[in-house]
């Protein structure tokens, strides 16, 4: 998010949440607070990009084989070309996106925090009981071979089998999640030349216009 | 703030907006032409995936609100001609006619010999093929038939199914297989390059990256009549061409508005401007033509990206189950989001992306009035509810079934759905043989799990005779408002039975003719 200027305080809105929240000088990852409380944290605060910028590089890491050595391009690559594509820190619409990889961060709060969408909070409570059982024994299967707090943290594989859950789960916003990660990372990579030649896709056929504007 | 006056202000440069505009340029009227999108032409086009989202509305990932489908939708000079595949499937005339029956429906003969409203010569036959001639709808020779669309055409025999040739409205493609990013070369026929150039060259004022933020509407003895529209022209994009006015309020008096926006904004464009809706029907009912890929990898390489992108379909089950094969292929930046998995998983399959075939499942799908575009004051957003019915998901079990057969009838190796749902035994829609196929009947399309995907909005502003059940009538003039025409496939009372394109530009030569022989009964 660009930083919104409030007039009356003199402050950019990230600046007043970071001087008056003790959350945020607790930091999200903060595994002494209580799930809620940071999952509340994660639901208010503007994450600057150097917080959540780790979070995409693993994600890349996640959905892209790049410890395959016929993928051609790095993680590096990958992440300038997103965020050239997709401009997080200046379209409001990225926001939420922004709050989501912080959550998704912290592996332990998925089974804490759901949001429902209007449906599904009118489906009713058994429905939503089953999906939340559902989730439950699926961090569970996931967290009894000793999950760490932070996604970034874990291997490769483990890093897999946690975004897959996200996959797995029985509500919209986690599958949206999932699904809007993958996409990121993925219109990146297959956008980029160097990957086509590896896939065999020629690309445009103009002269001239191999580079593209993107 | 720009002040225009003039006969007939038409909003929205697509299928509908682009002939009205030309048709009306014909009669000497003062016609402006608004277009939400920018001006871009062959020189832009760059045949690159992401360069090509500027033409789609949301930049190509506009969804229903529960993220379960993409809603394409072309918001260009053009709109949706200039980013499709040149399909141009006549309108069904039993179609036409079902809804002359059922919504009490006057005119849209397809009787040649007829003259609708008094108007001499006016048809919907004739007015087929005035477009069919303006935009040279033909069909393809066997030379341009590519690997890929031979594929269908073969599972197709050997599974005993008919299969049909496309008519395409094209000029000499050279095959480069970027129809959905903006022809390069003008060789398809977008009203871009052949209703709109038209409509400028007679005098018809042309301005885009105009937003339309409301109609104008004002009471005449008593009449709620239209005025005009206040609109926002926005700075113009690099890439586009030039504006014909600078950029800030637009104010535009008009003696007829013809609202051509399509089935999301047209609707959507009536709520924001407070058009009267006593029996809640703006927006109801929308249809979407839900469509499943189906996607093979075959034993050779395969050309699939390149050469005409759709030259074969089946309408094989339209009259028993309401659905179409049709043959398509994308491009590999969105097409990697299609396929299932992540990881080396995935990257071993995209490996095999020049030895894939792909076709899709094109579902008419039935009007339930809970499927709806709504627009969302508090957030200026535009609303598009829409859930598959029971019914209407378990034809597209069996359209996705026998088409996993079809694929496999044609040689594939292995079929893929594009969808991350496990299927009874199978963790994910990959068949290894056809014996497979009867695992999609587990097939639930849950969202963010199965990539169905929309093109042919339609029937959210429907027409008819009964103001209880729809928006505007058989001339697309509002119940409610004089002065005002709808015009586009959101008119269309339920699905037109086809891909829409030549239905609606048929319908857009035909109103834009009748008003030229009625324009007596606007300008009172």
């Amino acid at each position: 998010m660009s930083p919104r200027r409030d007039a009356a305080l003199g402050l950019t809105r990230r600046k007043f949440l970071a001087c008056c929240s003790a959350l945020a000088a607790a930091g999200a990852g903060c595994a002494s607070l209580a799930p809620d409380m940071r999952s509340a944290y994660a639901l208010i605060v503007d994450p600057p990009l150097a917080d959540y910028e780790r979070i995409i590089r693993a994600l890349i890491g996640t959905v892209l084989p790049l410890e395959v050595p016929a993928f051609p391009v790095t993680g590096q690559q990958v992440e300038a070309r997103l965020l050239r594509l997709f401009r997080l820190e200046r379209d409001p619409r990225f926001l939420l996106l922004q709050r989501s990889f912080v959550l998704f961060d912290q592996t332990d709060l998925f089974p804490h925090f759901a949001p429902l969408t209007k449906e599904e909070k009118d489906e009713g409570r058994r429905t939503r009981d089953e999906g939340e059982a559902h989730d439950r024994d699926l961090y569970a299967r996931f967290a009894g071979h000793g999950a760490p707090a932070r996604f970034t943290a874990l291997p490769l594989d483990r890093q897999r089998e946690y975004f897959d859950l996200w996959r797995q789960s029985r509500f919209l916003l986690r599958r949206e999640f999932h699904a809007t990660a993958r996409s990121l990372a993925m219109v990146s990579a297959y956008s980029m030349p160097e990957v086509w030649a590896v896939i065999g896709y020629a690309g445009p056929l103009l002269p001239g216009h191999g580079g593209g504007r993107s | 703030m720009t002040r225009v006056t003039c006969d007939v202000l038409v909003i929205g440069s697509g299928a509908a907006g682009g002939v009205l505009a030309a048709t009306l340029g014909e009669t000497g009227k003062r016609v402006v032409l608004l277009e939400k999108g920018g001006h871009y032409t062959k020189d832009f086009f760059s045949q690159r995936e992401w360069d090509a989202t500027v033409l789609y509305a949301g930049r190509g990932a506009r969804y229903t609100v529960d993220g379960d489908i993409v809603v394409r939708g072309g918001e260009c000079v053009g709109g949706g001609t200039t980013v499709n595949y040149a399909l141009a499937m006549d309108p069904v005339e039993a179609v036409w006619a079902g809804w002359r029956r059922s919504r009490g429906l006057t005119g849209f003969s397809f009787d040649p010999s007829e003259s609708d409203y008094g108007v001499a010569g006016l048809n919907m036959a004739a007015c087929l093929s005035e477009v069919r001639a303006r935009i040279n709808v033909h069909t393809p020779g066997d030379e341009e038939v590519n690997d890929n669309n031979r594929v269908l055409e073969r599972g197709l025999r050997a599974r005993g199914l008919s299969s049909k040739r496309f008519s395409l409205n094209m000029r000499g493609c050279i095959g480069c297989g970027f129809c959905a990013e903006g022809c390069a070369y003008d060789r398809k026929q977008s009203t871009m390059v052949t209703y709109v150039p038209d409509a400028v060259a007679r005098g018809v004022q042309l301005v885009h990256h105009c937003e339309v933020e409301a109609l104008t509407f004002e009471r005449r003895s008593g009449a709620l009549v239209v005025s005009g529209a206040h609109a926002r022209v926005r700075p113009t994009r690099k890439g586009s061409q030039p504006n014909s006015v600078e950029p800030g309020v637009l104010d535009i008096r008009a003696t007829l508005v013809l609202v051509c926006c399509g089935s999301v904004e047209s609707p959507t464009l009536l709520q924001r401007s407070g058009h009267p809706d006593p029996h809640d029907q703006i927006g109801r009912g929308l249809i979407l033509h839900p469509a499943l890929p189906i996607l093979g990898v075959m034993p050779g390489p395969t050309t699939n990206y390149r050469g005409v992108s759709g030259t074969v379909y089946s309408d094989h089950f339209y009259e028993s189950h309401g659905f179409y094969y049709e043959c398509l292929f994308g491009h590999p930046a969105f097409g990697s989001v299609v396929l299932p998995g992540s990881g080396p998983d995935h990257f071993e399959l995209i490996r095999k992306y020049n030895h894939m075939a792909g076709f899709g499942v094109m579902l008419i799908d039935n009007p339930a009035a809970t499927n709806r575009v709504v627009w969302h004051r508090p957030t200026g957003e535009r609303r598009i509810t829409y859930h598959l019915a029971d019914g209407d998901k378990a034809r597209l079990r069996i359209a996705a079934k026998t088409g996993v057969e079809i694929m496999f009838a044609a040689g594939a190796e292995e079929v893929l759905l594009a969808s991350q749902e496990p299927l009874g035994s199978l963790p994910s829609p990959r068949f290894r043989s056809a014996s497979d196929a009867s695992a999609v009947e587990h097939l639930r399309f849950e969202p963010y799990h199965t990539a169905i995907s929309s093109a042919h909005c339609q029937a959210t502003v429907k027409m008819g005779a009964d103001e209880a059940t729809s928006v505007v009538n058989a001339r697309g003039e509002s119940h409610h408002v004089r002065n005002l025409m709808v015009c586009d496939s959101s008119v269309f009372p339920a699905s037109c039975g086809v891909n829409p394109m030549l239905s609606v530009m048929t319908m857009a030569r035909y109103q834009g003719r009748r008003i030229a022989g009625e324009w007596a009964r606007y300008d009172a």
